[in-house]
């Protein structure tokens, strides 16, 4: 007994790293069905309602009719980059849900530096998405993966910048702290303009409707996809809703407030103290805390489903000018107006 | 002044009309009985209010200031509106038929699968007559005729070729016995093309089982024929 505790003890990290890691790919397979769900009701229909009871086993259908089709690699192409270049993209999303905090102390990728880890790997995922359409040996997937590099690179300007001036304001790049520091007032308050700003762009950096014209399936043949099938599509089909997830996690933490919620402060919870200190504490304050980022999460990826049920898809161009000539200039202004007002009231801390 | 008139017309036309039409928006009952009774049937055109939105207003003519104008485009006031409905429409009941369970109403005149029918005595009704046969424009009946034991001239081959049928309800309007109709029945789906070639086993077998149904139907039917 004492042995097998000792192996698990040991081997903490990876049973720590396989239960996210299937929790986030579980979460993400019913996120596909509840979008299809959510859709349906939202153009008065039921959606998928067949497989098991209210249709909350068809992730589990899908999934295994996409895992066991045939894999067809297309003669000319490189198939190991053709195989390869989705797990790039969803391992980039992966190792980008790491640093997430669950509750003080609760991520896999602790740092100071995490913010920095967090666009370096964001930005990586766009590598696969130029690797899958190059690779894919046909004019249409290059001229689709450069559409989608060009909308994806704009974009992440974009949240880069707010993520620029989100560091000003908290003069860490821990994420952590940018939680702690939202105890008293969440930034979606003093920050509104900016968390509009930001949700713009994490739904055009998805390539969510309207935005996505990276896989704009009812004009173009699924872009820069076309030529992957079952089980390398079901993957970049999986990293998009993992990004999705994540950048609902990214912007509860920016401006909501991540696991933090006025009414559960840590000492508001007074009925913690009855387990004095022991495991049994720690579990319990860990899951109120998770649950409350948990259910933020949850409010923006609904919304995103119902942006998506709402508005048409914009023109290529539109999308981009709407980038470079909309969203870039009111950036910068605000890049210029939050440190002026910080530094009059003497809370640009850079300068020191 | 004379420029203006026609409009003038339609809007003391329209106040003083007495006919007040209640209906949907964009229900053509609505344009079309609007027009009758604001125009009592001259050339005039009318549309009904609200099918063409306004110009927009200008910047001159409208009288939203700027502030307000450029708040409501920041905070995106518009999307959020559009929004709503959808929301709206996401707590309202669906309007899906859960179709192997539930099934949506049929007219009596409903033109679904072919069956010949019999006399209460049990006499099948065909004559051998191949009105239907001359009238199909599919040209999807075939049928054989000689003369029984007992002397009467009956239908040794009715076939109904079930794919070529264009479903157009000829044949039950050409029958002067009231022989070949078309039931109610849509769920006759086969796995193979040859199920679907009917002869006339399957058609009387057809009248027999669906006999109840086709009686519901015509008795509903019998007061606008």
């Amino acid at each position: 007994m004492t042995e097998i505790l000792e192996i698990l003890e040991r081997t903490e990290y990876v049973w720590y790293i396989i239960i996210y890691i299937l929790g986030i790919l579980l979460g993400v397979a019913y996120l596909t069905v509840a979008e299809r769900k959510t859709m349906g009701y939202m153009q008065r229909r039921l959606g998928p309602n067949a497989v098991g009871y209210y249709g909350v086993l068809m992730a589990i259908a899908d999934a295994l009719k996409l895992l066991v089709k045939e894999i067809i690699i297309v003669r000319n192409g490189e198939w190991v980059y053709m195989i390869g270049a989705p797990l790039i993209t969803l391992f980039s999303v992966l190792l980008s849900l790491s640093i997430i905090p669950l509750n003080t102390g609760l991520s896999i990728l602790e740092n100071e530096y995490s913010l920095i880890f967090l666009l370096g790997t964001g930005s990586l995922g766009i590598l696969g998405t130029v690797i899958a359409g190059w690779m894919s040996n046909s004019k249409y997937t290059i001229l689709a993966s450069v559409r989608t590099t060009a909308q994806l690179i704009s974009y992440e300007l974009i949240l880069t910048t707010v993520v620029f001036i989100i560091v000003l304001l908290v003069n860490s790049l821990n994420i952590e702290i940018i939680i702690d520091s939202q105890v008293y007032i969440q930034y979606v308050i003093p920050l509104l303009p900016l968390c509009i700003i930001y949700f713009i762009g994490a739904l055009a950096e998805n390539a969510r409707p309207p935005f996505d014209n990276i896989e704009a399936e009812s004009e173009l043949v699924s872009g820069h996809m076309t030529e992957l099938s079952a089980s390398p599509f079901v993957i970049f089909f999986l990293s998009e809703y993992t990004s999705m997830v994540l950048m609902s996690i990214l912007t509860s933490i920016f401006f909501f407030g991540g696991y933090l919620f006025p009414l559960f402060d840590i000492n508001s919870i007074f009925f913690l103290n009855i387990f004095n200190f022991n495991n049994l504490y720690w579990f319990f304050e860990g899951f109120i805390f998770s649950s409350i980022l948990f259910i933020k999460t949850n409010f923006f990826l609904f919304t995103y489903i119902w942006v998506r049920a709402s508005f048409p898809r914009l023109r290529f161009d539109l999308l981009i000018l709407f980038c470079w000539y909309v969203l870039l200039p009111l950036l910068f202004a605000l890049c210029l107006f939050i440190p002026c007002l910080l530094f009059s009231f003497d809370s640009l801390t850079l300068i020191t | 002044m004379f420029a203006f008139r026609p409009a003038y017309r339609i809007a003391t036309l329209r106040a003083g009309s007495s006919l007040a039409i209640k209906s949907c928006n964009f229900s053509t009952a609505r344009i079309a009985l609007q027009s009758l009774a604001t125009t009592a049937g001259t050339e005039q055109a009318t549309w009904p209010s609200g099918f063409r939105l306004p110009r927009p207003k200008t910047w001159e003519e409208s009288k939203e200031g700027a502030v307000s104008k450029a708040t409501k485009w920041f905070l995106l006031s518009e999307m959020f509106r559009g929004m709503w409905v959808v929301l709206e429409m996401f707590f309202r009941a669906p309007y899906t038929i859960y179709y192997p369970f539930e099934k949506g109403p049929l007219s009596p005149r409903y033109r679904g699968e072919h069956a010949l029918r019999r006399y209460p005595t049990g006499e099948e009704r065909c004559i051998a007559c191949k009105l239907c046969e001359a009238i199909c424009p599919a040209q999807a009946i075939t049928i054989e005729a000689e003369e029984r034991a007992d002397g009467q001239r009956r239908t040794y081959k009715y076939d109904i070729d079930m794919t070529k049928c264009i479903y157009c309800g000829y044949c039950q309007e050409s029958c002067p016995v009231d022989a070949i109709v078309e039931t109610p029945n849509i769920e006759f789906s086969t796995e193979d093309h040859e199920e679907l070639l009917y002869n006339k086993e399957k058609l009387l077998a057809n009248g027999d089982k669906w006999e109840q149904e086709i009686q519901y139907a015509l008795n509903a039917d019998a007061r606008y024929r």
